[in-house]
């Protein structure tokens, strides 16, 4: 009795999947760190940009929904295939027009939490950019800038504080959020411990 | 020559500046853009009047306007150190250093070491592997050290790591990318324990770990002797000749086999190397490394029976039949040993070596030959009826490694035909009673019953133990 195509098809396909040269070449053991997987950057990236894009584009409730989940969609999908410099700075720049959504509001402390977030993506592109999805990037060289990214953002809360007093935005947290901010600086630029200085002694 | 698109000679650069200063290092298309949207956002934030827009790019602007102000100085380099020397299957390790010491800043205040190192490290036979990695393992240290290790199971000369590096520093900064190369190096086969091994009918030498058919000082014995002279007066049996001559007219002596030893010679038939994938047995595509070929069965088959046979204290040849200039002929000892090994893991296929009538090489008397061949072609027939002919006993031991199921009908036909011409062989080898011992897959851990089989069944021709 002659099998049916169908059957010799699923053989065939059993046979391929079971076929012992066709498995993933072995890999080259690296001794290192605590490591994450390239694509968790992506991943990340695919939760980041529509959280930043639909947060600016709800401080402005003229804009659409459907225009919001167009452009969501579109930069989403562009900074998870493609993710450079140039894509997370056009996002970023879109997220601000959205933000300002051509009104003339006082200052919306909301920037705040945007700047945060556009901060972040920036530092998730440059990640996925630099590290294959199957690739492998080490937490100790994730967390080998946070000084800095530490200070930059306490710099950035201390901009947002006294650009919000200057606004005249009656906003008490201001005053709270600018106080945070300098001793957050103060900290970071006396933190010594596992730093060298820049002249090389202890 | 060129650091970083500069062209640099003498020691300056063309506008004549100390090229010590350029290390390849040059900004990010992260630092442009990080600008390039800061100032978009500022503008924006002008037009509109409002400073909140402009809020939303000032972190990346800062951090790139920060890490730009601190050019590194110093390139990342990198060193691959590996053990010298041969080394063994599943052992070819390396270690990279990665060093991040300044050079030649005079002012160590400038020091701006790499703090992100980027690898693609590549091996023949693996995956790429890519990994970002911090350059120092504490923010005090110079540098660190990255253990490596290959997951191969082939023998002879391999090709090691070859790794692309590329320092960061702060994401803004990125250097020209540098390869580090590993050397070829030479992986030993191992010796899997053997028990006895079938040896030769005759025995030769003055001393050895055998008895042989000669009389001689020994420790078997032969007989019981009248006193001839020539004999020696410890070997008088005084309870014997008590027993038969009680007059004492006749002395009786014990007499004993001499001791010998045996010679063999190792055949390697390395004329092909075949995976278990039929695809690649053309020439076409990969040889996986985490299966072995043919050939390193051959190897690792001949380097344990080498190692038990040396280690009864037995002579040892090898031939190459790949490589015929270069025989080794049969000696005994550790370096021996040594030489048999390194000669095994240097065998490897010659072009159109398999296209030729293979001539048999000529033997030692009295040797036995072990033969290591994937009895795909009919020459190995024809070498273990040559060698019979001349007295020496054959033991053939068949390397063709399990064979992968294929799914393309023109190779499975194929393969059927070798398949069928192959058990012919190996039929008519039963036939002629010559013992084929199989080395691939499960089979092995029956070789040493097959060995100690063929050893026992031999025994019956030993002198001294046939009556």
């Amino acid at each position: 009795m002659t099998p049916s195509p169908l059957t010799t098809l699923a053989r065939r396909i059993t046979l391929h999947l079971a076929d012992p040269a066709r498995r993933p070449l072995p890999t080259i053991t690296v001794e290192t760190g605590p490591t994450l997987r390239g694509w968790t950057f992506r991943a990340a990236l695919l939760a980041l940009v529509p959280l930043l894009l639909f947060t600016a584009a709800a401080r402005t409730p003229e804009i659409p929904h459907g225009v919001t989940l167009t452009i969501a969609a579109l930069a989403t999908g562009l900074l998870v295939v493609h993710p450079t410099p140039t894509t997370a700075g056009g996002t970023i720049a879109v997220a601000a027009v959205l933000f300002w959504g051509f009104t003339t509001e006082p200052f919306d402390p909301w920037a705040l939490v945007l700047a945060l977030l556009a901060y972040l993506i920036a530092r998730t592109t440059w990640w996925a950019a630099h590290v294959p999805p199957r690739g492998h990037a080490e937490i100790a060289a994730l967390l080998s800038d946070w000084r800095r990214d530490l200070t930059v953002l306490a710099a950035t809360a201390l901009l947002g504080a006294l650009a919000m007093l200057a606004s005249g935005t009656t906003i008490q947290g201001a005053i709270l959020l600018a106080a945070l901010a300098v001793v957050g600086l103060v900290l970071v630029a006396l933190a010594t411990d596992g730093s060298s200085r820049d002249d090389g002694r202890s | 020559m060129t650091v970083g698109g500069i062209i640099v000679a003498r020691g300056r650069t063309s506008q004549g500046a100390p090229a010590g200063s350029h290390h390849g290092w040059r900004p990010t298309s992260a630092y442009t853009a990080a600008i390039a949207t800061g100032i978009l956002l500022l503008t924006t934030s002008l037009l509109a009047g409002r400073a909140d827009i402009a809020l939303i790019g000032i972190p990346s602007l800062l951090a790139a306007t920060w890490a730009h102000t601190t050019r590194p100085t110093t390139p990342l380099r990198a060193t691959l150190h590996e053990p010298p020397g041969t080394t063994t299957p599943g052992e070819l390790t390396a270690t990279l250093h990665l060093t991040t010491a300044p050079g030649t800043t005079p002012d160590p205040r400038a020091h701006h070491p790499a703090d992100i190192a980027h690898l693609r490290i590549t091996a023949t036979g693996h995956r790429d592997t890519h990994l970002a990695l911090a350059a120092r393992t504490t923010p005090r240290d110079a540098g660190r050290q990255i253990p490596l290790r290959l997951s191969t199971v082939r023998t002879g000369p391999q090709e090691t790591f070859t790794v692309d590096l590329r320092g960061s520093r702060h994401r803004t900064w990125e250097e020209e990318p540098t390869q580090v190369r590993g050397a070829t190096r030479l992986v030993l086969p191992g010796a899997a324990p053997l028990g006895r091994l079938p040896l030769p009918r005759r025995l030769r030498g003055l001393t050895g770990p055998h008895s042989s058919r000669r009389l001689g000082d020994g420790a078997e014995l032969r007989d019981i002797h009248a006193f001839t002279p020539g004999d020696r007066l410890r070997r008088i049996d005084w309870r014997t000749t008590a027993r038969r001559s009680p007059e004492l007219d006749t002395l009786y002596v014990r007499r004993t086999y001499a001791t010998a030893e045996a010679t063999a010679v190792l055949v390697v038939d390395s004329r092909d190397e075949v995976g278990p994938d039929i695809r690649t047995w053309r020439g076409y595509g990969t040889i996986r490394v985490d299966e072995p070929t043919s050939l390193d069965l051959a190897r690792h088959a001949a380097a344990s029976v080498a190692t038990a046979l040396v280690d009864a204290g037995d002579r040892v040849g090898l031939e190459d039949l790949a490589r015929r200039r270069r025989p080794l002929p049969p000696a005994a000892g550790r370096r021996h040993l040594r030489r048999l090994i390194h000669g095994l893991a240097l065998a490897h296929p010659k072009d159109a070596a398999s296209l030729h009538r293979v001539r048999p090489p000529q033997l030692p008397a009295d040797a036995i030959v072990y033969l290591f061949t994937t009895l795909l072609d009919d020459e190995p027939l024809h070498l273990v009826r040559t060698w019979r002919t001349t007295g020496h006993p054959v033991v053939v031991i068949d390397t063709l490694p399990d064979i992968h199921h294929v799914l393309e009908r023109h190779l499975a036909i194929a393969w059927r035909i070798a398949r069928l011409e192959r058990e012919n062989r190996i039929a008519t080898l039963d036939g002629e009673h010559v013992p084929v011992i199989s080395w691939a897959g499960s089979r092995r851990d029956q070789a040493t019953v097959r060995f100690e089989a063929l050893a026992r069944a031999d025994q019956r021709h030993v002198p001294g133990r046939v009556p």
